[in-house]
């Protein structure tokens, strides 16, 4: 499981949990991607 | 003695045949117009009497009936001013007629004997082209009647031309345009995508909603482009065709916008009325109806700037011109239609004193003021405005670099091509782009690959997009398709759109 850190618009931080293809699938993609701030496994 | 000339009376977008008939009695001396007319009609006695006699006519003695049939039909507008002149000189006498009869006759006198131009020229021969074939127009009108193939249009300058026509005395060649030329010559906006600075986000996302024409809510602070934006759109949407440029010239004709506008509005109509624009503004109405601000953004853009600070009642109005293209305006005696397919483009601040979630200035407004400004919108409303977009606050660099960017020419190609696409598909279907699906045909349109649906699932759970949103994505995601030319929806499509689902993800902050 991973804790991601993801930008919202009008500034708003909000931080989700996804499971580890999730991210995978988030990260293969820009639009989702140049959201993510930061992310770290934590479980 | 009684004469009767033919004139016409406009009722919405339609024109019907009015008959002048005037009819002369020895009795002392005077006039009454009736047939209902409106007080701008019946100020017409003075302005005939003084054109008639500053055209070297002699203001015949006597008592003059006018009657305007059907006299069941309410009549507006100084239009009845040159047969009204023309059927009191036939009925003295002072010219005979010699050219056929069933001419229809139209045009406002001044005082000199000059015929002025008048509203609502083409849906006139539009709608009596069919029975009448020779109309005597003013010349100010005449490029704009003669748009109107199969019909003899005479222009006329002074009240003693008419007259001189009439009696045969001179002879008017029928005025022609090309049509296709007057079309051709579209004139350039004069503005262009490439001179905005920055946003690049919103630019793209502009060009999906010009593609697939969805409305557009852009939420941003005073300053970030926001209007600047907006002006633009019309210059990546696809030209108007012939039949869409003569509709919205119809709407101009009949609203009195077209003088000085040439006589075919060939470019995408802009519309930005201010917020104090009543509903009967923004609709359409009055006490004699006319169209409104969304019929006058017909096949164009209606811009709602500072969006919460209209009236609630005039947001609300627009609900039903959104889903149904058109606005009916019904009275006691008729009721009338008027076109209103257009793209909606709403701007706000994000707060009434626009700094709220700007880092660089700190927001003066109370918790309760920003909740009562976006109160102000309905969730009906905002169901209706498929891309919701942040606009931010440039940064320094941005602001001091040169613009950079496509041109409007260059995101104009790619609008059209998706366009095109979306034509092909709703051929025989009563809409044209992706926007206006309705469950049925995104069930069938908007099919997701599996990897699409994962993201798209995804999205929904820890984005916390609202059930709504979902049908708004998946018809992003097809026009995001459209434009990349591809027949299935994919998961990218789908990554891009949920990016254009703002206020759907805020989670209650406001």
């Amino acid at each position: 499981m991973y804790r991601v850190v993801y930008q919202l618009p009008f500034n708003c931080i909000r931080e989700i949990y996804m499971k580890s293809d999730e991210l995978q699938a988030w990260l293969r993609w820009n639009w989702l991607k140049e959201r993510i701030i930061s992310y770290e496994k934590v479980l | 003695m009684l004469v009767k000339i033919n004139s016409a009376a406009i009722l919405g977008l339609e024109a019907y045949l009015v008959e002048v008939e005037v009819d002369s009695q020895k009795r002392l001396p005077g006039q009454s117009i009736v047939g209902l007319p409106d007080a701008s009609v019946r100020e017409s006695r003075d302005r005939v009497r003084a054109a008639i006699e500053n055209s070297g006519f002699e203001f015949p003695p006597g008592y003059f009936t006018i009657n305007l049939a059907p006299a069941d039909t309410k009549k507006e507008g100084p239009l009845y001013d040159l047969p009204i002149a023309l059927g009191m000189l036939l009925v003295s006498e002072q010219i005979l007629k010699k050219n056929p009869d069933g001419t229809v006759v139209l045009g406002e006198l001044s005082l000199d004997g000059q015929v002025r131009p008048i509203n609502g020229i083409l849906p006139i021969c539009l709608s009596l082209g069919k029975k009448r074939k020779k109309v005597i127009v003013p010349k100010e009108n005449a490029d704009e009647a003669a748009l109107v193939g199969g019909i003899n249009v005479i222009p006329v300058n002074s009240l003693r031309e008419a007259a001189d026509y009439l009696a045969g005395n001179i002879k008017i060649s029928p005025h022609k345009v090309d049509i296709d030329a007057l079309f051709q010559s579209q004139p350039e906006y004069g503005i262009d995508f490439a001179d905005v600075k920055g946003q690049g986000h919103v630019k793209r996302a502009l060009e999906v909603a010009a593609a697939g024409g969805h409305n557009v809510l852009l939420v941003g602070p005073p300053g970030s482009g926001k209007t600047m934006l907006a002006r633009r759109i019309p210059t990546i949407m696809p030209p108007l065709s012939l039949g869409e440029a003569l509709e919205v010239t119809k709407l101009f004709s009949v609203t009195g916008l077209l003088h000085g506008k040439g006589a075919l509005v060939t470019n995408r109509p802009f519309r930005s009325p201010h917020h104090t624009t009543s509903d009967i503004g923004i609709i359409g109405g009055g006490r004699i109806p006319r169209p409104g601000e969304v019929s006058l953004s017909h096949f164009g853009v209606l811009f709602l700037d500072e969006f919460p600070e209209f009236d609630r009642n005039v947001l609300e109005v627009l609900r039903q011109p959104l889903e149904d293209g058109k606005v009916t305006i019904s009275r006691a005696h008729s009721s009338l239609t008027y076109p209103a397919q257009f793209m909606l483009v709403a701007a706000m601040n994000p707060c009434p004193c626009g700094r709220l979630y700007d880092f660089n200035q700190s927001c003066i407004c109370t918790p309760a003021q920003v909740q009562r400004y976006w109160r102000k919108l309905s969730e009906p409303l905002l169901d209706r405005i498929d891309i919701q977009l942040e606009v931010p606050r440039l940064k320094a660099e941005e602001i001091s670099a040169m613009p950079t960017g496509e041109s409007s020419k260059e995101i104009r190609k790619r609008v059209m091509q998706a366009r095109k696409l979306q034509s092909e598909r709703f051929k025989g279907c009563q809409i044209y782009s992706n926007a206006h699906m309705n469950p049925k045909q995104i069930k069938e349109y908007c099919v997701l690959d599996k990897e699409a649906e994962n993201i798209l699932k995804s999205a929904i759970v820890h984005l916390k997009l609202s059930a709504r949103a979902y049908d708004k994505v998946l018809k992003v995601a097809r026009t995001i398709a459209d434009l990349e030319g591809l027949k299935s929806i994919q998961a990218q499509h789908v990554a891009e759109a949920t990016q254009y689902r703002s206020l759907d993800r805020k989670g209650g902050e406001f």
